[in-house]
């Protein structure tokens, strides 16, 4: 139960400091997706039920801050999650590097499916080419030198069972 | 062990129809799912407004830093600006009120009768693919959906979604927003077009449908034409900066720079009445333009 409210509470302390800093900053400035990171650095650690689960939490939780629909990017964070859970299973957990490629190749999995769903259901119009070059390119690149910082500090807080206190010895 | 692999398959497969299911349900004009749907931003909201805060003046701290020097020219010059504003001041409210006496001489009526509700913008989508922000008023405060925001500068964008302390507003830049709009200096009836958030040129809006033979120019100012009763008509939406013609060769369209600054949006004003309360006056207005703007097409 203490597992999964300090999950909860992690995700929406990591919504508030986004939506934040969205809207105190010029709209030029790209943000990393904070969550995106989180996401895949826990689904990196402890596999697909739990990343899955996380995903679709932080997911479901940003779609209700912020989400045009109820939906959209549960899906684009589960699919993360996902990647991430399957990739752990052939590269080595202790290092940075393995989550730092999928960080790399997930944030383009993500704006995919958020694009593609978003102009099948909900009819925005935006220049892909455009936002490819300027937005994607180095939100990933910010992406993939985050998760140097963010994957070790969770996963010694995992090895302390930081998440997990009843499991302290 | 096939029957397992099939089995998480069906379950994985099951989730994604049934979100896709949800997306299309509540993607439509703010549909809400449940209680739960608007308590969540409910309680959040006071949260996000302490983060808020917090975090603007974090980043006045380092705009402070950065621009020092930019900001001592800005102060001299704004002192300067400020004295001619004290003079012009003066002699607007001398028009104003001259103004107001014609205006009873000839029995008008104030144009807008909406009233102001200032709000604090506590969050912005942070997705560049939504062009979307969050205020701290929300219906409790007498916010609808589909009323207009405004800030001093000009048209924001509307309300799509309330809960009881905040509320979800469109920015005009936002692919999926359309405007009704003309010309002010011209006031053609039928050069009313739409203006809508510009997909290639992020930040600019773009005014599609322009009949080939409206009177348009760089330099022009575009106001909302009361088409449609979200928004009232004269509200100012922006610029234009480019003209040309449509991919089709057909008709007319413009680039408009917007005349707010959408890139830092701290205040924004909601014109506090729903569509259907708009004047009578100002729907007579806009049939009688819709109405001449058919007939010259």
């Amino acid at each position: 139960m203490i597992f999964y409210l300090l999950i909860f509470f992690l995700i929406l302390l990591i919504l508030l400091i986004q939506g934040t800093l969205a809207a105190v900053f010029p709209r030029y400035i790209i943000f990393p997706d904070l969550l995106l990171v989180f996401v895949l650095s826990f689904s990196f650690l402890w596999g697909k039920k739990k990343g899955l689960f996380i995903g679709f939490i932080g997911g479901l939780a940003q779609d209700v801050l912020f989400g045009p629909a109820i939906g959209l990017f549960a899906l684009g964070k589960m699919a993360v999650a996902y990647l991430a859970a399957s990739a752990s299973h052939e590269i080595f957990r202790d290092q940075v590097v393995g989550p730092m490629f999928v960080a790399l190749i997930a944030t383009f999995a993500h704006e995919a499916i958020v694009y593609f769903l978003s102009s099948l259901m909900l009819g925005i119009q935006v220049p892909v080419a455009n936002i490819i070059k300027t937005i994607l390119l180095p939100k990933a690149v910010f992406h993939f030198f985050m998760t140097i910082f963010i994957y070790p500090l969770l996963y010694k807080a995992d090895r302390v069972n930081f998440f997990r206190p009843s499991l302290k010895r | 062990m096939l029957g397992k692999t099939a089995l998480r398959l069906l379950k994985g497969a099951l989730v994604v129809v049934i979100l896709l299911i949800v997306i299309n349900y509540t993607g439509g004009e703010g549909m809400r799912l449940t209680l739960g749907e608007d308590l969540f931003p409910t309680v959040v909201t006071p949260v996000q407004g302490f983060f808020s805060r917090a975090g603007a003046q974090v980043a006045n701290f380092f705009t402070g830093i950065f621009e020092f020097r930019q900001i001592q020219e800005e102060n001299a010059m704004l002192r300067e600006e400020l004295a001619k504003m004290r003079d012009l001041s003066y002699q607007l409210s001398e028009l104003q009120k001259e103004n107001y006496r014609l205006r009873e001489l000839l029995g008008f009526e104030e144009r807008t009768k909406y009233k102001l509700l200032p709000a604090e913008v506590i969050a912005r989508n942070p997705s560049y693919w939504f062009e979307t922000i969050t205020i701290n008023k929300g219906s409790a405060d007498g916010l609808e959906k589909n009323m207009a925001v405004v800030t001093h500068e000009g048209l924001v964008g509307s309300v799509i979604d309330t809960t009881a302390t905040s509320a979800r507003i469109q920015l005009l830049t936002d692919s999926r927003k359309a405007v009704s709009a003309l010309v002010q200096r011209s006031r053609e009836p039928g050069e009313v077009g739409i203006v809508e958030g510009n997909p290639e040129l992020r930040g600019f809006l773009r005014m599609v449908n322009l009949p080939a033979e409206a009177n348009i120019q760089i330099g022009d100012t575009i106001i909302s034409s009361g088409l449609g009763g979200v928004f009232p008509k004269g509200l100012v939406i922006g610029q234009v900066v480019e003209t040309g013609k449509d991919q089709y060769g057909l008709l007319q369209q413009a680039i408009i720079k917007p005349a707010v600054n959408f890139n830092r949006l701290e205040e924004v004003f909601v014109l506090l009445a729903a569509p259907n309360q708009t004047s009578d006056e100002e729907f007579s207005e806009a049939d009688h333009l819709e109405e001449e703007g058919d007939g010259e097409e």
